[in-house]
């Protein structure tokens, strides 16, 4: 049975350790979210602008371009490639370039390929949060705005064809959430651009383009790749 | 003359009393444990306190798993069980599920030794020489969604292999996610809370299990009552043993009763009288006084088990004093000395021949059965003594006259197998016997399984099948128990073991293992470690790969000044789990490794037993396979204790007298196991000891049959069916218990008995009966 060892520390080391850790180990964790906060970002615009809702029975398609900036690295990290979101189940990210990777992100956590290898895999139960997030996400898609608001404090800013939302963790679904500065999504029909500010000088900077929602068309290799929870 | 017999054996009753008395004020050493079952050489003390102390452990873990559809609604309806449980002070809550600060409390533990750990795939990828795979890994989390990988990260850990190493601790059940402090598990639209309990009480104390188990339900009930909808799966042994007490205070109660009833009822209607009641009681009571005073004086201490099965045995020596009150019948019997002095050939004849047949189980290596031997055959000789020295003195000198209708009706069984006219009915027996006998064979296998001691409730199994369903958690009690001389001996162990534990799991024979070593690498596998990363990325990968990254900060990731060892983390919070793990004694250092899913119980001994000081410890396996061994020994013994009654028939009724006297009991005993196979009872111990009752109660009937002659046939009949009466009703009955080694033991005994009686005229002389009652 499990309960065992997993259970709450309640005595740190070192003070030296534990601010260590505080710099890198949180992030452990915390890159999960920010996953679903782009899944979740991507839909919250379709909702809120476009007149063809993402629903629960839709996907969205699209292709992305990411640039992460890092401290202490002299240019971004800059990928690009394809995303599939299927509301309820999960996103499949597919990186083209620099090289291709598949990284699956759901409910039960997250599984990353390489060359089709399964090369990591984190089950929810290690990215606390993770459900509520999952599930801000199932309440953006819904239309359910207030939902979000118990995690982030949202600020609009719409125009005819242009909206941008900035999203400020709001501290009470616990630090993890924390650890992002701030996220700014922008777009008309769909989210176009996000930006995260990681804090420490780490930053990502993400543009979709030919983005389309439809009915539920997923490949079998997308339907094993969501099949393919962390278990 | 007879009298100074019975003041002599009523002297030694007293005695046996009083030292009875004795020993029950002194404490009486009575015996549960398996240990005191197997032969000395097999016995490992050390290794029995610990799988005790662990099964002590488990059988306190409750798990609770509260179901709605509504995930809100079924948090809030797990907090106020869990509430509910833990203020009424019978439950500690489990550990609570923070797995954020624990993987923040993990990395800072690990965190300086950082570089002397590797998960076991980067190992395996490294040792193969490959290290693109974890390149390439770097590389996706680095250009990847989201990402954790700041740049201080890759400054610490370029190669990001600590979190590799993090998320590879067999820690969590994977497939549940955490919040708020509580795991929960989704299935077909429901969340199921999982709530982690340890009972603060025994959870086989009667008085504890019915308040634990009645306000959890009660609890439950008010949930539900105030909102339908939920569904409560539950699991642990206090749940199991409160309905497992349920069951069998009912049962003991009903069938208990009716047997009971039955003996006394028969008794009463066949002889219009209490005393016979009254002398069989002090008859048996004499006997098991006697037993147990004998066995505690030779053995010193008495088993549960041995208790058990003795105790049926001397229960036969009811037969004995129905033979003797069936005398009443008898009008050539005058008075008490002569109605002995015609039962007394028979009975000594039977008490001889069941003597021998109990004496056979002394030969088994096994402290069980010999302690079995010991109280039934101290038991049955006690008995016949109390009716050959007591019952003259006791009984009253009138017969009662009772009649021959009873007579009459026992006379019938005579003619079904001497009256020629009777021949076809003859031989429809033998062919309906025969060809049960036969068909059954066919389906009859042993089966051992010690589950079958308890009678595991339905409902509870399906919630348990169900709980390791969605959470694979379950009542895993087994776990290699590893040994060795110091610490590092026992990590280093663990390692050589751990090749073959993954092999097994790749191949379905457990689900998955936690060790120490898991947890904290020895010095030596981590020196390696630190040898692997060094040789095979960082010299010769690190420059290009951060080339690659366009990273231009400085790298800080040297070998560690100290390896990581079980001393010098603590067995708390996040790796609580390493106190369970360490079992060591301040002489015998221990660790455990705890299975998980075990399918496979063999396999896995057979594994442990290649490394030298590792042991494959699993109770009930130990149990199983010890009931089979026994079972095998009792069979064996069987067949040798029907070898050795026959010289001692032979020398009283010839070779061919003996054979006769032999085949009713032998036939039953033979027939028996197929014929129960038929009703889907398999063999095991229960009723292989059952057999060993069959076979000299058999016996006792087909000595009865062959001691009697002329007008006493038909009244030693009717004390051979009262016996077979009585039997049916006292361990016959025990075929409706619902606890399967009960109802073994029930079932064989009325097939056993019933064949023994359906056969035993044959034993008899063969000229019809003279007279014409």
């Amino acid at each position: 049975m499990g309960g065992d060892g997993e259970g709450l520390l309640t005595r740190s080391p070192t003070p030296r350790l534990t601010a260590q850790w505080d710099v890198h180990g949180q992030r452990l964790s915390a890159w999960l979210k920010i996953g679903l906060l782009i899944g979740f970002a991507t839909s919250a615009n379709a909702v809120e602008v476009s007149p063809e809702r993402v629903t629960a029975k839709e996907v969205l398609r699209g292709r992305f371009t990411q640039e992460r900036v890092l401290a202490g690295f002299s240019k971004p990290l800059v990928s690009t490639g394809t995303f599939v979101l299927v509301p309820g189940r999960g996103l499949i990210w597919q990186s083209e370039s620099p090289f291709r990777t598949t990284v699956v992100v759901t409910d039960a956590g997250i599984t990353q390929l390489v060359d089709g290898q399964e090369a990591m895999k984190v089950p929810a139960s290690r990215l606390p949060g993770l459900s509520p997030l999952y599930r801000a996400m199932a309440a953006a898609i819904s239309g359910d705005t207030a939902g979000l608001e118990k995690s982030f404090a949202v600020a609009r800013n719409n125009d005819a064809t242009h909206w941008s939302v900035r999203l400020v963790p709001s501290g009470v679904d616990g630090s993890m959430v924390a650890q992002v500065k701030s996220l700014t999504l922008n777009g008309s029909r769909f989210v176009d651009h996000v930006d995260v500010d990681k804090g420490g000088g780490d930053a990502d900077h993400m543009s979709f383009t030919d983005q389309r929602a439809g009915p539920i068309d997923l490949s079998a290799d997308e339907q094993s790749l969501l099949g393919k929870q962390p278990r | 003359m007879k009298n100074a017999g019975a003041v002599l054996w009523l002297l030694v009753v007293v005695l046996v009393v009083a030292y009875l008395g004795f020993r029950f004020v002194s404490g009486l050493n009575l015996q549960s444990s398996i240990l005191a079952l197997l032969p000395n050489s097999q016995r490992d003390e050390n290794a029995q306190r610990i799988q005790d102390r662990i099964a002590a452990t488990i059988s306190r873990r409750v798990v609770i798993l509260v179901g709605r559809q509504n995930p809100d609604a079924a948090y809030r309806s797990a907090r106020s069980l869990s509430s509910a449980l833990v203020q009424s002070g019978l439950v500690r809550a489990g550990p609570a599920q923070d797995s954020q600060a624990a993987t923040r409390q993990l990395a800072g533990l690990y965190f300086a030794d950082r570089a002397y750990l590797l998960s076991q795939s980067d190992r395996e990828h490294l040792l193969a020489g490959q290290a693109s795979p974890i390149l390439n890994r770097a590389l996706s989390i680095l250009y990847g969604p989201g990402g954790f990988a700041s740049g201080q990260l890759i400054r610490h850990d370029p190669f990001l292999l600590l979190p590799s190493f993090l998320a590879g601790l067999p820690l969590t059940q994977s497939q549940m996610s955490l919040n708020h402090g509580l795991l929960s598990v989704q299935d077909n639209r429901m969340t199921f809370v999982v709530l982690n309990l340890n009972l603060a009480g025994d959870p086989y104390s009667i008085n504890f299990q019915d308040k634990f188990v009645s306000l959890e339900e009660a609890t439950e009930w008010r949930l539900s009552g105030s909102e339908p909808g939920l569904k409560v799966l539950r699991l642990g042994a206090v749940f199991y043993a409160q309905a497992g007490t349920a069951e069998a205070m009912g049962e003991t109660s009903s069938i208990g009763f009716a047997s009971m009833l039955g003996t006394l009822g028969l008794i009463l209607v066949t002889f219009r009288a209490v005393r016979p009641i009254v002398l069989g009681f002090i008859a048996i009571s004499t006997g098991m006084l006697c037993a147990i005073a004998g066995t505690l004086l030779i053995f010193g201490n008495l088993h549960v088990i041995a208790l058990l099965f003795g105790v049926s045995l001397i229960g036969i020596s009811v037969d004995y004093c129905l033979q003797y009150f069936c005398e009443y019948f008898d009008p050539g019997a005058k008075g008490p000395s002569s109605r002995l002095v015609r039962v007394l050939p028979g009975v000594a004849m039977g008490v001889a021949t069941t003597i021998i047949g109990y004496l056979t189980l002394l030969l088994a290596p096994f402290p069980g059965l010999r302690q079995v031997a010991v109280l039934s055959v101290i038991g049955i000789a006690a008995s016949s003594l109390t009716v050959v020295l007591w019952f003259p003195i006791l009984d009253r000198q009138k017969s009662p006259g009772l009649g021959d209708a009873l007579v009459r009706a026992a006379s019938r069984h005579w003619e079904l197998w001497q009256k020629r006219s009777y021949g076809a009915a003859r031989w429809a027996i033998v062919l309906v016997c025969g060809s049960m006998g036969i068909v059954g064979a066919m389906f009859l296998h042993s089966d051992d399984d010690v589950h079958h001691l308890q009678s595991l409730s339905v409902p509870l199994q399906q919630q348990e099948a169900e709980i390791r369903r969605l959470t694979g958690l379950g009542g895993d009690s087994q776990f290699l128990l590893v040994r060795a001389s110091d610490e590092q001996s026992l990590l280093r162990k663990e390692e050589s073991i751990s090749p073959l534990l993954d092999r097994a799991e790749r191949a379905g024979w457990l689900a998955g293992y936690r060790a120490m070593s898991q947890f904290i690498p020895s010095v030596t596998r981590q020196k390696q470690n630190w040898e692997l990363v060094h040789n095979d990325l960082v010299l010769p990968r690190l420059r290009t790969y951060l080339a690659q990254l366009n990273f231009v900060g400085a790298i800080d990731y040297p070998e560690p000044t100290s390896p990581i060892t079980p001393s010098n983390i603590p067995h708390e919070g996040a790796l609580s789990i390493l106190s369970s793990l360490d079992v060591s004694t301040s002489q015998n250092p221990a660790h455990i490794v705890m299975l998980s899913g075990v399918h496979d119980s063999e396999g896995l001994r057979a594994l442990a037993g290649r490394i030298s000081g590792i042991a494959m410890m699993d109770p009930a396996a130990d149990w199983s396979r010890l009931f089979g061994t026994y079972r095998r020994y009792a069979l064996g013994l069987l067949v040798l204790s029907a070898a050795l009654m026959y010289p001692l028939l032979s020398w009283r009724y010839g070779w061919i007298g003996a054979a006769r006297v032999m085949v009713p009991s032998v036939v039953a005993a033979g027939l028996t196991p197929p014929i129960i196979a038929l009703f889907g009872t398999q063999l095991s111990f229960f009723n292989t000891m059952a057999l060993v009752l069959v076979l000299s109660i058999g016996v006792d009937y087909s000595v009865f049959c062959r001691e009697t002659s002329g007008e006493r046939k038909p009244v030693t009949m009717l004390a051979v069916g009262l016996a077979a009466s009585s039997s049916l009703l006292t361990f016959g009955l025990l075929a409706l218990s619902r606890v399967y080694a009960v109802h073994a033991f029930g079932i064989t005994m009325l097939v056993g008995i019933l064949l023994a009686f359906l056969f035993a005229p044959i034993a008899g002389e063969a000229r019809p009966i003279v007279g014409s009652r």
